[in-house]
C-alpha cells in the first residue's frame, strides 16, 4: 500500500478516533477532569480566534485579551441582567465583540506591524485599567461574581438538556469548539482564506492587485475579534466569574504562546499549544513553583530553534518513524 | 503657588524618570527595529542587583554602580545569547523571544531573592525636605529630577555631538546607507543595547526609595515604556522626551482630578496622539 | 459438638476483626485541610502566616485528632480569582478535603462562595475581610475567623470621633477600600466629626506625591486622615506620608502598620494610629503562653494573622474532637465549630451564629519605638465589637 492512500485513510481515521474520544470525556473523566478539558477547549478556540489573525493575516496582535476579558464581562453583565437564554446571552456578545473589533479595527489597522502590535497591546491595557477602577459595572478588582449559567431553550430542556452540569456545560464547550475548528478550515480553504495568504505573504501586491485590502484585513480582525468574545464568555461561565485578570496584557502573551508553540502553520497548533500550556500549567504547579521560568526557557527555544512549533516537531518525527518502518527495496535497513 | 510648584515638582519627576527608562527602548527600535520586550525586566533586574550591593557595602553610589554596570551585562548577554541569532527573522520573532524572557527573569528573580517587597531607606543625605515658596520639596525628588535631567541632557548631547551620536543617528535614518559607507551597524547596535540596558537598571535602582522592588516590578514599567516610544515616535529620542514629558503632565493630572482612574490618562493621551499622528509625534512612516 | 465450640469463638474473633478493622479503617483516614491562600507575590507573607498559625495549632495537638492524622493539602493561588477557584474545586472534587482555609484576599473568597456554598464544604476565612461574605453573601458552610472591614473600621472612627473633628480619607479605588471608608465614616460622624475630603488613588500606585501635595492644600482644615491601601503599597503610603511631614494625624487598620513591615518602614510608623484585633504585646497569661510557644517553634513573633491561622486550626481541632471525627452531619459540624470554646490569644472570641462572622475585641494602637524595634501601644479596647448588619439569610 503506498504512502499516500496510507496518509488519506489515517487522518480521517484519527480524527474520529479523537472525536469520539473528546465526546466520551465526561464519562470517564474524574472529579475536576471534564472542567479540566472544557478549560482546555475554551483556550483552544481563543487560540483558534488568534489564529485567524496572527497566522492567517500575520497581524501580531498583542492585546487580543481585550475580547476575551470583554467578552466574560459581557456574558456576564447579560445573564444577570438582560437576559439567561444561552442563545440571546452568546448572541448579544458575539455582537458587540464583533462590533467593537470593528471600530478598534479600523484605527488599528492603520498603522503596521510593531505599531499595530503596540497599539493593540495599549487598547487591551486601557481596557483592564478601566475595568479595575469602575466598579458598578465591572465589579471593580471583584470582577462579576456568582454568575450563572444561562438555561438552553425549552425544546432542549425538555429533551433533559442542561449546562448546569460538568458534562452538559462541557458538550456546550465541544460543540462550539468543533464549530470553531470547522469554521476556521473552512475560511482557510475558501477564497478569503487565499487572500489573506497574499496579505500576509505580500501586502503590496495584493494592493496593486487590485484587492480591497484594508477590508480583508478588517474582516478578518472581526471575526478574529468574534471568536476571542464567545471564548470570554464560555471562559467567564465555567468559572462563574469574570475578572479583570483577563484583560491584562500578560494574558494576550499567553495566547501567543499557545499559538506559536503549538504551530503557526497548521490549524492543529493552536489546540495543541492551548493543551500543552494549559496542561503545563495546573500540574506543572504542583512540582515546582518556578514552573513559570520552565514555560519561558522552552518558548525561547523553540522560538529560537523550532519556530514552526510542536506540531510540526511532531509531523517531522512521524514522517521520519514511518519511513523507517516502510520496508526498503534496497535491502539496506531492517 | 506652593501647591503649583510641588504638583510640577512631582510631574517633572515622573516625566523624567520614565523618559531615562524609555530610551534604552527608543534606540533598540530606532537602530535594529528591535522592540524588547523584556526592557522592563533589565529594570527590574538593575534594581534587585542594586540592592544587594547597596545592602552589602552600604553605599548607595557603589549600589547605583552595581545597578549599572549589572544591568547593562544582563543586555549583552541577551543581545549575544538571542538576539544576535534572530535578528534576520524579523520583529514577531524578536517580540516572542524578549516575552518569553520576562517570564524567564520574573522567576529567576524570584528565585534569588524570593517573592517578597524589598525597599530600601533614601541614602543620609538625600532623606531631608524643605520649605521653597510655600512648597514642599523633598530632597530625594530632587535629586531624581537632577539625576534624569543630566542623563537625559548627556544623551541628546552625545547624540548631537559626538562622532558615536552621529553614527547612531545616521544609522537610524537610513541604515542601509550607513552600511554601505562602512559602519559596523551590528557592533553599534551591541554597544547602543548594552548602553540602553544599563541605563534602564539605574532607573530601577533609584526608584526603589520610592517604590520598592518586588519581582515583576518591570510588567508595569514596560507598558509606559512603550507607550512613549510609540507616542513619540518610534526611534525619535527627542519624541520620547516629549512624550514622557506629556505622560507626567497627564498622570499628575489625573491624579489631582480623576484619581481613580489616573492611569487612564496615559492612554487617553496616547490614543489623541495617535489619531492627529499615526506614527507619533516626531516619527517617520515606516 | 466440639466443632460448634470451636467454632463460635472463631466466629467471634472473625466479627470482632471486621468490626475492628473498619473501626480503624475510618479512625485510619486522614482529615484533610485544603488551604487557599497566596505563597507568592503581594499577599505571600500573609499566607505563610496563615500557615505558620495552623502548623502550631496542630502541633499542640500531636497531630491528630479522634485517630485521624491531620494533613493540609496546600497550594498557591496566587492571589488570583481564577486560579483560586480551579483550586477549590480541585480541592473538593479531587482532594475530597473536609475542610478549607482561607483565602487572604476578599476578591478571591468573593469568586469562589458560590462553589464552597454549592460543594457543602466548610470555610474558615482565615483573612479576607470584605463585609459582603457575613452578610448578603453568607452561607452557613462559611465561617469568618479574621475580622470584617466593618469591624475594623467603624470603631475607629469613633476613636478618631474623639481626637479630632475634620479627617480626610484616602483609600485605593476598590471595593474593600470603599468599604472601609464607609464604616470609619459612619463611626466618624457618629460621634459629630465631618469628613472633608475623599481622595481615592487607583489601585496599584506606588506614588502618592500628588495626593500628598493635594492633602497639603488642605492642611489647616483636617485633624486627621484615614487611608486604607493593601498589601505593600501602604509601605510606601507610610513612608512617604512620613516624608511628606504631613501634620495630621496618619490613621486606619492596623494593616497599614502591621508588623510585618516594621523593617521596610522604620522610624516612618512611628505615631501611626491603628485598629486591629490581637497586638503581639497584650499581657494576658494565654498570650504570653502563645508567644512563646510560637517564637520557641518559628524564632519571631507573631502577629494578627498567625493568630488567625492558629484559630481557625484550632476550631477545626476540637470541633472534629468533640463530633468524634464523623463529620457525615454538615449542620452537627457547624454546630460544633460554633460552641468551640476557642480561647484565642487575641481575647475574648466568639463566632456569632446568625452570620458565621467572629466576635472579637478591638484594639485602637499606636506605633511606639522601643529597643530593638517598634511595637503597637493599646490605647483603647472595644470590647465584643459584633457587625450589627442584618442581611444575613442563612439557607442550607
Amino acid at each position: 500500500m503506498n504512502e499516500h492512500a496510507m496518509s488519506s485513510k489515517l487522518i480521517p481515521a484519527a480524527l474520529f478516533a479523537i472525536l469520539v474520544l473528546l465526546g466520551l470525556i465526561p464519562i470517564f473523566a474524574v472529579g475536576s477532569g471534564t472542567e479540566f478539558s472544557a478549560d482546555i477547549l475554551i483556550y483552544a478556540i481563543m487560540a483558534l480566534g488568534l489564529y485567524v489573525q496572527l497566522s492567517l493575516l500575520g497581524l501580531v496582535n498583542f492585546g487580543f485579551s481585550a475580547f476575551f476579558g470583554v467578552g466574560g464581562y459581557l456574558g456576564a453583565i447579560f445573564i444577570m441582567n438582560t437576559t439567561r437564554d444561552l442563545f440571546l446571552s452568546l448572541g448579544l456578545t458575539m455582537l458587540i465583540c464583533g462590533l467593537m473589533a470593528l471600530l478598534f479595527g479600523i484605527v488599528a489597522l492603520r498603522t503596521r506591524q510593531t505599531a499595530f502590535t503596540m497599539i493593540t497591546l495599549a487598547f487591551a491595557q486601557l481596557l483592564y485599567v478601566l475595568s479595575l477602577a469602575d466598579d458598578r459595572l465591572t465589579g471593580g478588582v471583584n470582577g462579576l461574581t456568582g454568575v450563572p449559567r444561562p438555561r438552553l431553550p425549552i425544546a432542549l430542556r425538555e429533551m433533559g438538556l442542561t449546562v448546569d452540569s460538568d458534562a452538559g456545560f462541557y458538550y456546550l464547550v465541544l460543540v462550539l469548539f468543533l464549530m470553531t475548528f470547522a469554521g476556521v478550515w473552512i475560511l482557510q480553504r475558501s477564497r478569503m482564506g487565499s487572500v489573506f495568504a497574499g496579505i500576509r505573504e505580500n501586502e503590496e501586491r495584493m494592493t496593486v492587485l487590485g484587492f480591497p485590502v484594508f477590508s480583508y484585513k478588517l474582516t478578518g480582525f472581526v471575526i478574529s475579534g468574534v471568536i476571542g468574545g464567545y471564548a470570554g464568555y464560555l471562559n467567564a461561565l465555567l468559572l462563574g466569574f469574570a475578572g479583570p485578570g483577563a484583560l491584562f496584557w500578560t494574558t494576550s502573551g499567553e495566547a501567543l504562546l499557545m499559538v506559536i508553540l503549538g504551530g503557526t502553520t497548521s490549524l492543529a497548533g493552536p489546540v495543541i499549544g492551548a493543551a500543552v500550556f494549559i496542561g503545563i500549567s495546573h500540574y506543572a504547579v504542583s512540582y515546582t513553583d518556578h514552573w513559570r521560568l520552565f514555560v519561558g526557557i522552552a518558548f525561547i527555544t523553540i522560538v529560537m530553534f523550532a519556530p514552526q512549533g510542536i506540531v510540526s516537531i511532531a509531523k517531522s518525527r512521524f514522517q521520519a518513524w514511518r519511513q523507517l518502518k516502510t520496508p526498503d527495496n534496497s535491502g539496506l535497513t531492517k | 503657588m506652593g501647591i503649583f510648584l510641588e504638583y510640577t515638582v512631582n510631574a517633572v519627576q515622573t516625566g523624567l524618570l520614565l523618559f531615562i527608562i524609555s530610551s534604552g527602548l527608543t534606540l533598540s527600535f530606532g537602530l535594529m527595529r528591535v522592540i524588547n520586550m523584556a526592557h522592563g525586566s533589565f529594570y527590574m533586574v538593575g534594581a534587585f542587583l542594586g540592592l544587594q550591593i547597596a545592602l552589602i557595602s552600604g553605599s548607595f553610589l557603589l549600589g547605583l554602580a552595581g545597578a549599572a554596570i549589572g544591568s547593562a551585562l544582563t543586555g549583552l548577554l541577551a543581545e549575544k545569547v538571542l538576539f544576535q541569532r534572530i535578528y534576520a527573522r524579523g520583529p514577531f520573532a524578536q517580540v516572542l523571544v524578549s516575552f518569553g524572557l520576562i517570564f524567564v527573569f520574573d522567576e529567576l528573580v524570584r528565585i534569588l531573592w524570593g517573592g517578597e517587597i524589598r525597599s530600601m531607606p533614601r541614602p543620609t543625605l538625600l532623606s531631608d525636605s524643605f520649605e521653597f515658596a510655600g512648597a514642599h520639596l523633598e530632597a530625594y525628588r530632587l535629586f531624581l529630577i537632577a539625576f534624569g535631567g543630566v542623563l537625559s541632557g548627556l544623551l541628546l548631547w552625545s547624540l548631537v555631538r559626538t562622532p558615536f551620536g552621529m553614527m547612531v543617528r545616521a544609522a537610524v535614518d537610513d541604515r542601509e546607507s550607513a552600511e554601505l559607507l562602512g559602519m559596523d551597524v551590528r557592533r553599534l547596535f551591541s554597544f547602543v543595547f548594552l548602553l540602553g540596558s544599563g541605563v534602564a537598571g539605574m532607573a530601577g535602582f533609584v526608584a526603589i526609595p520610592l517604590v520598592n522592588a518586588f519581582p515583576g516590578m518591570g510588567d508595569e514599567v514596560l507598558i509606559s515604556a512603550l507607550v512613549v516610544v510609540v507616542m513619540g515616535g518610534l526611534g525619535s529620542v527627542l519624541g520620547s522626551l516629549v512624550a514622557s514629558m506629556l505622560i507626567g503632565l497627564a498622570l499628575t493630572l489625573g491624579q489631582i482630578f480623576v484619581a481613580g482612574y489616573a492611569p487612564v490618562a496615559m492612554y487617553l493621551v496616547l490614543a489623541i496622539v495617535l489619531l492627529v499622528s499615526p506614527n507619533g509625534l516626531l516619527g517617520k512612516a515606516e | 459438638m466440639n466443632v460448634t465450640r470451636f467454632q463460635i469463638p472463631h466466629r467471634m474473633v472473625a466479627i470482632s476483626a471486621i468490626v475492628m478493622s473498619s473501626l480503624t479503617a475510618h479512625a485510619a483516614e486522614d482529615l484533610r485541610i485544603g488551604t487557599v491562600l497566596s505563597f507568592s507575590q503581594v499577599m505571600g507573607i500573609y499566607g505563610n502566616a496563615i500557615m505558620d498559625g495552623m502548623r502550631l495549632a496542630v502541633e499542640e495537638a500531636g497531630g491528630q485528632v479522634a485517630g485521624r492524622k491531620i494533613v493540609f493539602v496546600s497550594e498557591d493561588d496566587k492571589n488570583d480569582p481564577k486560579v483560586a477557584l480551579q483550586l477549590v474545586r480541585r480541592l473538593v472534587k479531587d482532594e475530597k478535603v473536609d475542610f478549607l482555609v482561607g483565602p487572604v484576599g476578599s476578591h478571591i473568597v468573593q469568586a469562589i462562595r458560590e462553589d464552597v456554598h454549592r460543594s457543602k464544604t466548610f470555610l474558615l476565612v482565615a483573612n479576607a475581610g470584605n463585609d459582603e461574605v457575613t452578610r448578603e453573601l453568607c452561607s452557613p458552610y462559611i465561617i469568618r475567623t479574621s475580622f470584617s472591614n466593618w469591624q475594623w473600621n467603624y470603631p475607629l472612627g469613633e476613636y478618631a470621633g474623639s481626637t479630632g473633628k475634620r479627617a480626610a480619607v484616602v483609600a485605593s479605588n476598590f471595593v474593600a477600600g470603599k468599604q472601609m471608608a464607609a464604616a470609619f465614616r459612619a463611626g466618624f460622624e457618629s460621634k459629630g466629626g465631618k469628613v472633608v475630603e475623599e481622595v481615592w488613588p487607583a489601585m496599584g500606585t506606588a506614588d502618592f506625591s500628588n495626593v500628598f501635595t493635594g492633602l497639603r492644600a488642605k492642611e489647616s482644615e483636617l485633624d486627621i486622615v484615614w487611608s486604607f491601601i493593601p498589601g505593600s503599597g501602604t509601605v510606601n503610603y507610610v513612608n512617604q506620608y512620613a516624608q511628606a511631614k504631613l501634620k495630621p494625624i496618619n490613621m486606619g487598620p492596623q494593616s497599614n502598620a502591621d508588623d510585618y513591615f516594621f523593617g521596610a518602614m522604620q522610624d516612618n510608623a512611628v505615631g501611626v494610629i491603628g485598629s486591629g484585633h490581637y497586638v503581639v504585646s497584650m499581657d494576658t497569661p494565654r498570650n504570653r503562653a502563645f508567644v512563646a510557644s510560637f517564637q520557641k517553634k518559628y524564632r519571631r513573633m507573631p502577629a494578627a494573622v498567625d493568630v488567625q491561622g492558629y484559630d481557625s486550626a484550632r476550631i477545626i481541632i476540637e470541633a472534629v474532637k468533640k463530633l468524634n471525627g464523623q463529620l457525615s452531619d454538615k449542620k452537627a459540624v457547624r454546630q460544633a465549630m460554633l460552641d468551640v470554646n476557642v480561647d484565642s490569644p487575641r481575647g475574648y472570641f466568639k463566632i456569632d451564629p446568625s452570620n458565621g462572622n467572629v466576635i472579637q475585641n478591638i484594639y485602637i494602637t499606636k506605633v511606639v519605638k522601643k529597643v530593638g524595634g517598634y511595637s503597637h501601644e493599646i490605647l483603647r479596647t472595644l470590647e465584643k465589637v459584633k457587625d450589627p448588619d442584618q442581611s444575613c439569610k442563612l439557607e442550607w
